[in-house]
């Protein structure tokens, strides 16, 4: 087992209305982005990334569902790209051929788009209502950059133990 | 970083990963048959009935001279060379719906095209370009391929839609007939119907005995000649991978007993007459 300390998770009733919308927003931003970008599947990676930047700071809670989101699409856009590559090799420069391979892409890429858009409604469902949800690998991952103890990341809703106002009294050694 | 991050990748690896292997097994179990019918038909061909693509290729055929303006070669022996050629092969596709119809066009184009309804239209220059009736035959073969895979009605339809039924069904508008004519003589097949035509032509030129290497041979003559020829063969070059079809003409494997027989016909006399 690690020895990494983590924080304690916030409990719904701890979280605010803005908290729990920007939250959900980390989900459902990525979707309208999603249909503006097809057949590129890039602008989705990019609004979620700026949602990223843009919101990480306002709290724990927030920058833990923008992170799952952001990193989630990462494989799906991947996997996206490589269809359309092929696709487009086969259906327009008739580089290649349709094949058995080809076939089994098609179907795996449609599951697993699936599977992110069912767990993505789903997550967002539940971070409006104040719950984590852990997609697998990047629930994990997520919450280890967010919640880990070494995370250095100043947010807007908590104390602030790092700026250099507050470091005017320091201890005499280290 | 907690282990358990990295339990999870490989989770996700696993599933992942198993759910395409499983899609290509799942490929694999399938019955062929069922695979073309479901994933490598062309199902637009199944809009089109035979009676209807012959009508289709009768319509097409009485608007594309008018509008291409080409002439039809008025020539006893090269008609008599061509129909030799073409029902020696016929002899050999059993079970064909096709009557075919060949016509040779007074053009220099090195060209041929098909259109629906078994007819095939060779031009001039084509002819001329061939060495010897191998190569007239494996020409004929890979066309007579696009008609019996039905490859210009599946074209037709995918580029005009299911508006061709309904003026076949009516046996008007003629500028849509004359745009299809324009189509097939312009536009070219995409590779897997080439490659299909290829096989076909492969298998038939050995069930008539004649030597599947002409394809080989014509295509050889076609790459050796390009940078001469460019412009005009570039309706025969579909794509650049005549090498390809070169080293699959090479490849393709005979019966033991196969002894190739030459053509009886003297090339000679026949480009000297054209």
């Amino acid at each position: 087992m690690s020895s990494v300390h983590y924080l304690k998770l916030p409990q719904p009733q701890e979280l605010s209305e803005r908290e729990k919308e920007d939250a959900m927003g980390a989900y459902l931003m990525m979707f309208a982005a999603l249909a503006t970008s097809l057949p590129l599947p890039i602008i989705n990676l990019i609004a979620a990334t700026v949602y990223y930047y843009v919101n990480r700071k306002k709290g724990r809670f927030i920058h833990f569902h923008c992170l799952q989101s952001l990193l989630s699409q990462l494989p799906t856009t991947v996997v996206n790209w490589g269809l359309l590559y092929w696709g487009l090799q086969i259906f327009l420069f008739e580089n290649l051929e349709v094949s058995d391979w080809f076939y089994s892409y098609l179907g795996f890429a449609v599951i697993a788009n699936l599977i992110y858009f069912v767990f993505s409604i789903i997550a967002a469902i539940r971070a409006r209502k104040g719950v984590f949800m852990y997609f697998l690998f990047f629930g994990s991952y997520a919450y280890h950059r967010v919640y880990a103890a070494s995370n250095v990341l100043i947010y807007d809703n908590e104390p602030n133990q790092n700026t250099n106002a507050q470091r005017q009294n320091t201890p005499p050694f280290q | 970083m907690n282990n358990k991050i990295f339990i999870d990748l490989a989770k996700s690896i696993v599933f992942f990963g198993g759910i395409l292997v499983l899609f290509y097994f799942g490929m694999q179990l399938l019955p062929e048959e069922r695979k073309a019918e479901w994933f490598y038909s062309d199902t637009e061909t199944q809009f089109i009935s035979y009676e209807q693509e012959l009508k289709l290729g009768d319509l097409i055929a009485t608007q594309i001279i008018e509008t291409t303006n080409e002439v039809v070669l008025q020539n006893e022996l090269i008609d008599s060379v061509v129909w030799a050629v073409s029902s020696h092969l016929q002899k050999e596709i059993h079970l064909s719906e096709y009557d075919y119809k060949i016509t040779v066009l007074d053009s220099p184009e090195i060209n041929a095209f098909t259109i629906p309804g078994g007819r095939i239209y060779i031009f001039k220059g084509l002819l001329e370009f061939c060495d010897s009736a191998e190569h007239l035959a494996a020409i004929l073969a890979h066309e007579m391929g696009h008609i019996e895979k039905r490859h210009t009605v599946s074209k037709l339809v995918k580029e005009f839609g299911l508006k061709i039924i309904f003026s076949i069904a009516t046996g008007g508008d003629s500028i849509l007939f004359s745009e299809l004519g324009q189509s097939l003589l312009s536009s070219k097949f995409d590779r897997s119907q080439e490659k299909e035509a290829d096989q076909f032509a492969l298998e038939l030129l050995e069930n008539a005995e004649i030597s599947p290497t002409a394809i080989a041979s014509f295509f050889r003559k076609l790459n050796r000649e390009n940078l001469e020829y460019n412009e005009k063969l570039e309706l025969l070059m579909t794509h650049p991978h005549n090498n390809s079809r070169i080293k699959a003409s090479l490849e393709y494997e005979t019966e033991n007993s196969f002894k190739p027989q030459p053509i009886a016909i003297d090339w000679e006399r026949v480009k000297n007459a054209l």
